[in-house]
């Protein structure tokens, strides 16, 4: 496929004479051939034939679409001649010659035979009647795309050409001549091969974790300081001491964020800690979806510190899912009882700052971390501890010193060593390329790093 | 002299609330006519993204941000919507906030009122949609599978405004007015699959994140926050919210740059003072 | 009993993990319909989390009430505020506007709902400010570079900034806006973009722990 593409990258025809009736001998098209378009969700036809001589913006391809073989015909669509080439399709050279001598052009049925249109609605029914009603239409819709992704369409190509008349109406230079007609069936794909490169990072990636995942029990493993995970028995000591307690949030998002699920992770080891030197933990709540969940963490966490007696049901209570509610009600928890100290663990946005300010001018040990970069820099300057992006995903490994999540940390390094390591040299290897000319060399070489 | 600094360091921080609101106030109430503004490359980008649809083309607008940051993202969406009804592009109009809905209903019939233009013939509200990932994916298979009806349930195939629209990939250019991170649910599940023109407008704290996204061309471009709006009014040559309100910006911009000047020029001078004792 | 508590959920977690990772590449029509189905399952679960959290609430503030603890006047108000805003919405069956005129709950939103928020939202600006002015102090080299840095953006970003530039320097280095848009598109993109790939290894290997059952936090327990 990359010799193909290497060897179809020249132009074979040179470019034609300005009028198109200067051409000795009726437009024809050559070499047409008819498939489904692949790595799609089907629906759609490739239509493939040759360059020729004559391609200018004087010349157009009409194609035609049928159900039938002799007909009647639709017009499908109409392309200039000097574009709509192989290469102009942005698919990756593991699957697609880029020629830039075979026209390709994508014809979706879907546009050229729709479904036919029912007659309109009464405006009079009622909401049920027109729910029941969309529901059917879009079952309908459904069962005639995937019959059409089953059936044979027929097409066929007709190059035209107009030339400008001495009055200045356009003519036809020539009559219309029909390509052979060729049949293609729509059909769905089940893998999008322009997406292997990453299916075959992510496999790699999950590869490298879980082997060392399965070696972590068999060797100890560093882990460097993480000062604001260090500063944790600290912060429950003070509150302890104080009598205070202490507020755990666990972000804005919901139990489908993985930054929501690192918290809850953190919870878990940080609730077991509460629950040991006997101190107070606050839970509030901006996502329903998180409150059970951290509901049964909590509990556990108690049941395993052998403080069970000390669990109560409203250590994790909802507040509001409103943004500013929630944030005002956090201030209001802030001035009146003053915690001693305060975790932010998950996804934050505005309120950040809006929290993190009123704790600093209640004098309240703040640890933060998030995945969310934009609120890093007010984090930064108001929390006493802050982490940054994946040190949150880390948190729990080294918490509670587990060889096998510290394991995963050192499968995230290595996967780190690996990105920059193919950076550096995809960097290197398309510098070279392009001061030497090298097209071919670049998209071998920026293919594999491109999401199709 | 050491007196006052310390007690100047250490100022009462509603005094600064003071000047803040006085910073923010004094430009509102006395217009204040800010020298020309330099338009950035994101903003051109978006502004031709629109500019070069033909008549009749379709912008799709998604108000995917609740009141709070309507003062950052309204005019931005304001412009732009002009532009399209003075082009005579047809809008679309959606959210994936509930708040949204309010927000785009209100925009869109006071600049469709002004420029003379007709429900389900120029424009259209589709409405909320609480579950923006499977509404994305499905917008590249079937539009009307997302939204059947508009949002005042009429069908939506039935509207003259709708002609020509079977998916996304029909639709002239999608903008995504966000401060949250939906635009990254747009370019993932959307833009990235289905290959249609996508842009942003986002707030000031946001724009940063969504950067990449206009260097990889995974957006035609970005407008950020009330700048991003008032560049693109100044190619409009129209004189809107966002232009109105680039004073307050420019002189809060400047109380900060001056009190943090102030902080750090008040402690070299306690520092030398403090040598100069020893 | 722990077949159900334990091994079930991960066996699903599994299987959904392991398929929806599949619905990526899949472009079939199969493919589409199964995140249809996901999602249209993830509706029916957020509902009842929404009325979960909403019992939670309602249970907190009724035994302040009951309690006569402090702030109990206003656990009142939260049930008064809840019961207006469902009724008010019903009636108006979420419109804003009907008939030409504003609605009860379309009232309640431009008036109440919005200028509340956006006063929320607009106090960031004033701590913004005593933040900067407390905490933003050039203490070492770094800070120095990162408050110059600061000052150049801040100056690119205001029209007066832009006119006192070109005052001074002319369009030296493009202009102070050139020198805004090389911080934004250079070093600032390329620290995120450093932070985005730390992240989303850390987001995969999370996601592995959780598919594969490793991770069971969210179980309840640690077993």
């Amino acid at each position: 496929m990359a010799a193909a593409t290497l060897l179809s990258s020249a132009r074979l025809y040179a470019a034609p004479p300005a009028d198109p009736a200067l051409i000795d001998r009726p437009y024809s098209v050559e070499g047409l051939v008819g498939m489904g378009m692949p790595y799609t969700g089907g629906g759609v036809a490739l239509l493939k034939w040759s360059a020729m001589p004559y391609d200018g913006p004087a010349v157009k391809y009409k194609i035609y679409a049928s159900t039938t073989a002799a007909g009647p015909w639709k017009e499908a669509t109409t392309v200039p001649s000097n574009k709509n080439y192989a290469s102009d399709i942005e698919l990756p050279f593991w699957c697609w010659s880029a020629d830039k001598n075979r026209h390709a052009v994508q014809v979706d049925l879907r546009d050229i035979f729709p479904i036919e249109q029912k007659a309109k609605r009464d405006k009079n029914a009622s909401a049920r009647a027109n729910m029941i009603e969309d529901s059917r239409e879009k079952d309908e819709r459904e069962d005639y795309f995937i019959k059409m992704c089953k059936t044979p369409y027929y097409f066929k190509v007709s190059a035209v050409a107009m030339t400008k008349q001495p009055d200045g109406t356009l003519k036809p230079a020539y009559p219309e001549t029909d390509s052979e007609v060729v049949s293609a069936v729509p059909a769905m794909s089940l893998f999008n091969m322009p997406r292997l490169n990453n299916f075959l990072y992510s496999l790699g990636l999950i590869a490298i974790f879980l082997w060392f995942i399965s070696h972590a029990k068999k060797r100890e493993l560093f882990i460097r300081r993480i000062p604001g995970l260090d500063a944790v028995d600290d912060a429950i000591g003070r509150a302890t001491e104080m009598g205070r307690p202490i507020i755990y949030q666990t972000g804005a998002l919901d139990m489908t964020n993985v930054s929501t699920i690192a918290s809850t992770m953190i919870l878990g080891e940080i609730a077991k800690k509460v629950a040991q030197y006997d101190a107070t933990l606050k839970v509030p709540h901006r996502d329903p979806t998180v409150l059970p969940v951290c509901q049964a963490i909590v509990q556990q966490a108690y049941i395993e510190a052998g403080r069970l007696d000390s669990y109560r049901d409203d250590i994790n209570f909802y507040i509001s899912y409103d943004q500013f509610a929630f944030t005002a009600a956090i201030d209001g928890i802030f001035e009146r009882e003053k915690p001693a100290a305060v975790f932010y663990m998950g996804s934050f946005y505005a309120e950040a700052m809006l929290m993190t300010e009123v704790g600093s001018n209640n004098g309240i040990i703040q640890i933060a971390g998030t995945d969310i970069d934009s609120q890093l820099p007010f984090f930064f300057t108001t929390c006493d501890y802050t982490l940054i992006g994946e040190e949150l995903y880390a948190a729990g490994a080294y918490i509670s010193k587990d060889p096998v999540l510290l394991g995963t940390l050192r499968g995230q390094d290595i996967g780190k060593i690996v990105v920059v390591a193919g950076v550096i040299l995809a960097v290197i290897a398309v510098t070279i390329g392009t001061l030497c000319g090298w097209d071919v060399f670049n998209r071998l070489v920026m293919d594999p790093f491109n999401s199709f | 002299m050491k007196d006052i600094i310390a007690k100047l360091l250490k100022i009462d921080r509603r005094i600064i609330f003071l000047l803040t609101s006085l910073a923010i106030l004094i430009p509102i109430v006395f217009y204040i006519q800010m020298p020309g503004l330099q338009v950035t490359e994101s903003t051109k980008s978006v502004y031709n993204a629109l500019d070069s649809l033909p008549e009749g083309s379709t912008l799709l607008m998604s108000f995917d941000f609740d009141p709070s940051t309507k003062p950052e993202l309204y005019p931005m969406a304001d412009v732009m919507c002009r532009h399209a009804f003075k082009k005579n592009i047809k809008v679309l109009a959606m959210a994936f906030t509930a708040p949204g809905v309010a927000i785009a209903e209100d925009l869109i019939t006071k600049d469709a009122v002004e420029m003379h233009k007709e429900y389900g013939k120029d424009y259209v509200f589709l409405g909320y949609q609480p579950n923006y990932v499977s509404a994305l994916t499905e917008f590249g298979n079937d539009f009307y599978s997302v939204y059947p009806t508009d949002s005042r349930g009429t069908n939506l195939q039935s509207l003259p405004v709708m002609q020509g629209i079977r998916t996304i990939k029909d639709i002239g250019l999608v903008m995504d007015y966000t401060a949250a991170s939906y635009l990254d649910a747009w370019v993932a599940y959307s833009s990235d699959r289905y290959g249609f023109k996508l842009g942003a407008g986002t707030t000031a704290v946001n724009e940063p994140s969504c950067l990449p996204y206009v260097q990889s061309h995974q957006i035609v471009g970005l407008l950020g926050a009330l700048r991003g709006g008032a560049e693109y009014e100044s190619l409009l040559h129209y004189n809107g919210l966002a232009t109105k309100g680039m004073a307050s910006v420019s002189m809060g911009h400047f109380l900060i740059l001056a009190l943090i000047i102030l902080a750090n020029l008040m402690v070299l001078a306690q520092k030398f003072m403090k040598e100069e004792e020893k | 009993m722990n077949i159900f508590k334990k091994t079930l959920p991960l066996a699903i977690c599994f299987v959904i993990g392991v398929l929806s990772f599949l619905q990526y590449y899949c472009p079939h029509h199969l493919s589409d319909e199964f995140a249809d189905v996901l999602n249209d399952h993830m509706n029916i679960i957020y509902f009842f989390a929404y009325m979960l959290g909403l019992i939670s609430l309602s249970m907190a503030n009724w035994g302040t009430i009951k309690r006569k603890a402090d702030g109990w006047g206003y656990s009142v108000l939260l049930f008064v505020g809840m019961a207006i805003g469902i009724i008010s919405g019903i009636a108006a069956k979420g419109e804003f506007i009907a008939n030409n005129h504003m609605t009860a709950y379309g009232w309640m939103y431009t008036y109440i709902y919005s200028p509340l928020q956006g006063t929320m939202f607009a106090i960031l600006a004033f701590y913004l400010v005593s933040c900067s002015y407390r905490a933003f102090r050039v203490k070492s080299k770094e800070a120095g570079l990162l408050f110059l840095t600061a000052g150049l953006f801040i100056l690119g970003r205001i029209p007066p900034g832009q006119w006192l530039w070109s005052q001074i320097f002319g369009t030296a280095c493009g202009g102070i806006s050139g020198i805004t848009e090389w911080i934004l598109n250079c070093p600032t993109l390329a620290a995120r973009r450093a932070i985005m790939v730390g992240i989303s290894l850390g987001s995969i290997a999370t996601s592995v722990k959780i598919v594969v059952g490793i991770e069971r936090q969210y179980l309840g327990g640690t077993d």
